[in-house]
């Protein structure tokens, strides 16, 4: 017996389809940038921006939609093999987040490769670090602060929805609620640690290709990111997650 | 003792589920739980799976609230719940790796007995869904069989391969619990007959004793509750 593989193997069944579509329609997103073909390189460079990072939302959109399919199975009952079994509660929370956020990260390297290749063709040229900063770095971080809190958020709130009829711990609702207002107390509480942690240069290659086309400056993105973000994108997701497993054990169906 | 009930009351709302029931259920009975529509039996059998928490009261199983006891409860719901994409094959490996008493070559058998097709949940009929689902749970080592309606919108043929498999599977250290309105054909099953109305128990009979009266249970059935 092994829950976690299992499980696993269970969210690639049943979520496939939305996994090799995302990543499918990369090629879409990159038929769309290489169509921008009119103005100055200035205007391309400021369009192909703008399409990946709808890009992004767009991505971001269909993985929350794959996350909180768990409502639908609820609903249908068909998750009930799933909560009789004596598999741990975060078990089953951590394999459903697994899955799109591994497939989310995949999507933004790819995105950030896209982005680099347009970049060439409008005549950028970068250095290895500065592209690694580019398709590698940059996409990764977004995907540990942005991506997996979020995910970790849908499906506390997929459970909070299914477990209205909650028993006897009622005071989970009040906690649930309290951890998903937007600014959370985490973050505040992290960042303010942040000057005794490292900072990193994960933007380094969408600085240096904005300074390529003269455009440093025109969008405000950080020259540093923060460790402090990471810590608190991870420690939220760990609560995050910790609470809809503790919903699902006390779910009633 | 594998499970007991003391002053259960579930409450929906302001509606009782259950009101004030009391129930032992010994090693090696087979239970019989029946009652019309609304009596409240399936309510008995989710708060024994776990899946119901009582409003007041106490479950427990082998000792302890049935949610602490998940891998020694094999429950088979009335709706149907499998995963479209699933074929036997997928469901033997998902019952595997999540419960720990699956037996997979009594799976194989079970399969084989009750003529389940090789095909995915989508495509198969109702009374074909219930049999993979019933194969899927019989595998199982548990200690307690809940099983709730098992013949509910089944064909006569599938119904007999049904009730002989349940037959079959009879082990002395577990109770099984089936909640059906099939009275006249699964009465041979019973050990044990308890009658609910409206969420209360209106007669906790054993079956002979019933037959020695000169009464069948569909008999007492109509009499109890008709």
């Amino acid at each position: 017996m092994n829950g976690f593989k299992t499980l696993l193997w269970r969210e690639w069944r049943s979520a496939w389809g939305w996994a090799v579509g995302l990543i499918v329609s990369l090629g879409g997103w990159t038929t769309v940038v290489i169509s921008i073909q009119t103005g100055q390189p200035e205007d391309r460079f400021i369009l192909r921006t703008l399409v990946l990072f709808a890009a992004g939302i767009v991505g971001m959109i269909i993985l929350a939609f794959m996350a909180g399919r768990l409502h639908q199975e609820m609903k249908r009952g068909e998750n009930r093999i799933l909560i009789l079994s004596p598999v741990r509660g975060w078990v089953h929370i951590v394999t459903r987040l697994a899955l799109p956020v591994g497939v989310g990260w995949a999507y933004l390297i790819g995105l950030g490769i896209i982005e680099w290749w347009a970049f060439g063709r409008l005549g950028a040229h970068l250095g290895t670090a500065d592209v690694l900063q580019l398709a590698l770095a940059y996409p990764s971080f977004i995907a540990i602060v942005f991506v997996l809190p979020s995910l970790a958020w849908v499906l506390l709130l997929v459970m909070f929805v299914s477990a209205f009829r909650l028993s006897r711990l009622g005071w989970l609702a009040a906690v649930a609620m309290f951890v998903g207002t937007p600014t959370s107390l985490i973050y505040s509480g992290v960042n303010t640690l942040d000057h005794h942690l490292p900072t990193w240069h994960f933007t380094a290659g969408v600085t240096a290709a904005m300074r390529e086309f003269g455009m440093e400056g025109s969008i405000p993105v950080p020259r540093i990111v923060h460790s402090g973000d990471i810590v608190g994108a991870i420690l939220l997701t760990m609560l995050l997650v910790f609470l809809a497993g503790r919903l699902w054990e006390e779910v009633e169906g | 003792m594998i499970a007991a009930m003391r002053n259960v009351t579930k409450l929906y709302g302001r509606n009782y589920g259950v009101r004030n029931l009391n129930l032992t259920l010994p090693a090696g009975e087979v239970v019989g739980l029946l009652g019309v529509n609304g009596s409240g039996k399936t309510t008995v059998l989710k708060l024994l799976a776990g899946l119901l928490v009582p409003t007041s009261g106490e479950v427990s199983v082998l000792g302890a609230p049935p949610r602490h006891n998940r891998a020694r409860i094999a429950f088979l719901g009335e709706t149907d719940a499998l995963y479209r994409w699933m074929n036997p094959r997928d469901a033997e490996r998902l019952m595997s790796g999540l419960y720990p008493d699956f037996r997979p070559a009594r799976y194989r058998d079970l399969l084989d007995q009750l003529r389940v097709p090789g095909v995915k949940a989508g495509a198969m009929s109702k009374g074909e869904r219930m049999r993979l689902r019933l194969a899927m749970s019989l595998a199982r080592d548990a200690l307690l069989y809940l099983f709730d309606e098992p013949l509910g919108g089944i064909d006569l043929v599938s119904r007999e391969r049904i009730i002989r498999s349940l037959v079959a599977e009879w082990r002395t250290d577990a109770t099984v619990i089936v909640a059906t309105h099939a009275v006249a054909e699964s009465e041979g099953l019973f050990d044990r007959v308890v009658f609910l109305d409206r969420g209360e128990l209106v007669l906790d009979a054993r079956a002979e004793d019933l037959r020695a009266q000169g009464k069948s249970v569909r008999a007492t059935f109509l009499e109890v509750l008709g």
